[in-house]
């Protein structure tokens, strides 16, 4: 045997290349589960990794708040006429508020049941490569977090969760070139698809709104949010904002350009959350 | 004593990439650090370590992160593989080559993504592909390769490294 193996060397890669096709063929399609030994190395190598991440989080962030200091001063002053106005809205909003619940009692509105939540999920690392936009995250099946749950920061959404295993998971950003989600425009209501920028890349990449009706009025600055459709996700996440549009006479759907709300540059933590149905 | 320490500097790789590595970023493009350590492993432990290094490193990062298991694994097992088949036919001390063959083997393994992403109907234009993607990393991992290539050949230099795993006869 080992004669064998020394002198078709090649008859061995040959064998493995094989083997390894067939394995890559038999797992491309959607998984829910990982198997128990890639969750045994993950849970490893998981623990590893969230010490590192945040350790060399909390070094970039030291020396990046020089630079944001005074920036801050500047947005500190913004902000304090902001919050005089915002107050005044949320008074006016309040009572909108009431005003609807007195309204959908009347109508004996079905109420929608709180969603899922996972909180204080750290992310512990991202994939390595060029080509797509994964991470793990320290949370797993056993602590409540399933497949097709959003994942989501204070700035809106972060990704999908793709794979799940016991006390770890993988997340595809809405970034990556393989994701796609169903979103709606906040002002216009219009129905479109959010896909990731696939050349792209680059973490700070963008994102692509699709399949837009012909007759929408989207307009640059308008805000994306998940449309709940499909009821993966919970209704009315934050997506992005639309930095452009494309409208292609040819096409028969309108593009629009959508810089994502949150900053991938710097994630550490967040919370993943799945509509009651999930 | 020399699984060990090829097992521990692959796993020691891997965190290295996922953690520290996104920070190291210039527009975007991360370097192959994995590339770089199967090409060093291949040039200077031959096909066979360079193709077992090279699957096993592969795999783990299809594990950790990849959709379906096998993409990496086969991508860069056939690099250690023709990577090995310069053993010994390079000096060491040398630079250029090595860092020539990291480039090589880098924009190979882009091709061979680019194909497995058309595929996989991922509408991607080789020339994006190309420009933005494949030939910065290539060149990104390039310029770690002198270094690393240096560690190694210190490395494999101990007694304990001696151990032939080659495919050639003793």
């Amino acid at each position: 045997m080992s004669q064998f193996i020394k002198r078709w060397p090649l008859v061995i890669v040959i064998i493995l290349a094989i083997l390894l096709l067939v394995l890559i063929i038999l797992t491309s399609g959607q998984r829910d589960k990982l198997s128990s030994m890639e969750g045994l190395v993950g849970e490893f190598i998981t623990l590893v990794q969230e010490f590192l991440y945040k350790l060399v989080t909390n070094i970039t962030k030291f020396f990046s708040s020089f630079r944001e200091r005074r920036q801050l001063v500047q947005e500190y002053e913004l902000l304090k006429e902001r919050l005089v106005l915002l107050e005044q809205q949320q008074l006016e909003m309040d009572e909108v508020l009431r005003e609807n619940q007195r309204l959908k009692r009347l109508l004996d509105f079905k109420q929608e049941n709180n969603p899922i939540m996972v909180a204080g999920v750290q992310i512990t690392g991202k994939n390595p490569g060029n080509w797509f936009n994964t991470m793990t995250i320290d949370c797993g099946s056993d602590q409540g977090v399933s497949v097709n749950m959003a994942m989501v920061n204070d700035q809106g959404l972060i990704g999908r969760v793709t794979e799940v295993s016991s006390n770890w998971a993988k997340v595809r950003a809405i970034v990556d070139g393989q994701s796609s989600i169903s979103a709606i425009v906040e002002r216009t209501r219009d129905n479109g698809m959010i896909k990731g920028n696939n050349t792209f890349t680059t973490e700070d990449g963008l994102c692509q709104m699709i399949n837009l009706p012909l007759d929408s009025d989207i307009v640059v600055g308008d805000r994306i949010i998940t449309s709940g459709l499909g009821e993966i996700f919970p209704k009315g996440i934050p997506i992005g904002e639309v930095i452009e549009v494309v409208d292609e006479k040819r096409e028969k759907y309108i593009t629009a350009i959508v810089q994502p709300a949150v900053d991938f540059q710097r994630l550490e933590e967040g919370l993943v959350v799945g509509s009651h149905d999930n | 004593m020399k699984y060990w320490i090829t097992a521990a500097i692959l796993v020691g790789n891997m965190i290295f990439q996922s953690t520290l590595l996104p920070f190291l970023q210039v527009f975007g493009i991360k370097p192959d650090t994995l590339m770089v350590l199967v090409c060093c492993f291949g040039l200077l432990g031959g096909s066979y370590y360079g193709l077992f290094t090279g699957l096993a490193g592969g795999l783990l990062q299809d594990i950790l992160y990849g959709g379906s298991i096998g993409v990496a694994a086969f991508q860069y097992m056939i690099i250690g593989y023709l990577m090995g088949l310069l053993y010994e036919r390079i000096i060491p001390g040398k630079v250029l080559i090595p860092a020539l063959s990291v480039f090589c083997g880098s924009v190979v393994r882009g091709l061979f993504m680019m194909a497995y992403l058309y595929f996989s109907r991922l509408e991607i234009s080789v020339n994006v592909g190309l420009s933005l993607v494949v030939l910065p990393e290539a060149l990104y991992s390039a310029l770690f390769m002198p270094l690393i290539f240096f560690l190694m050949s210190l490395l494999f230099r101990q007694r304990f490294m001696k151990k032939r795993w080659s495919f050639r006869r003793r």
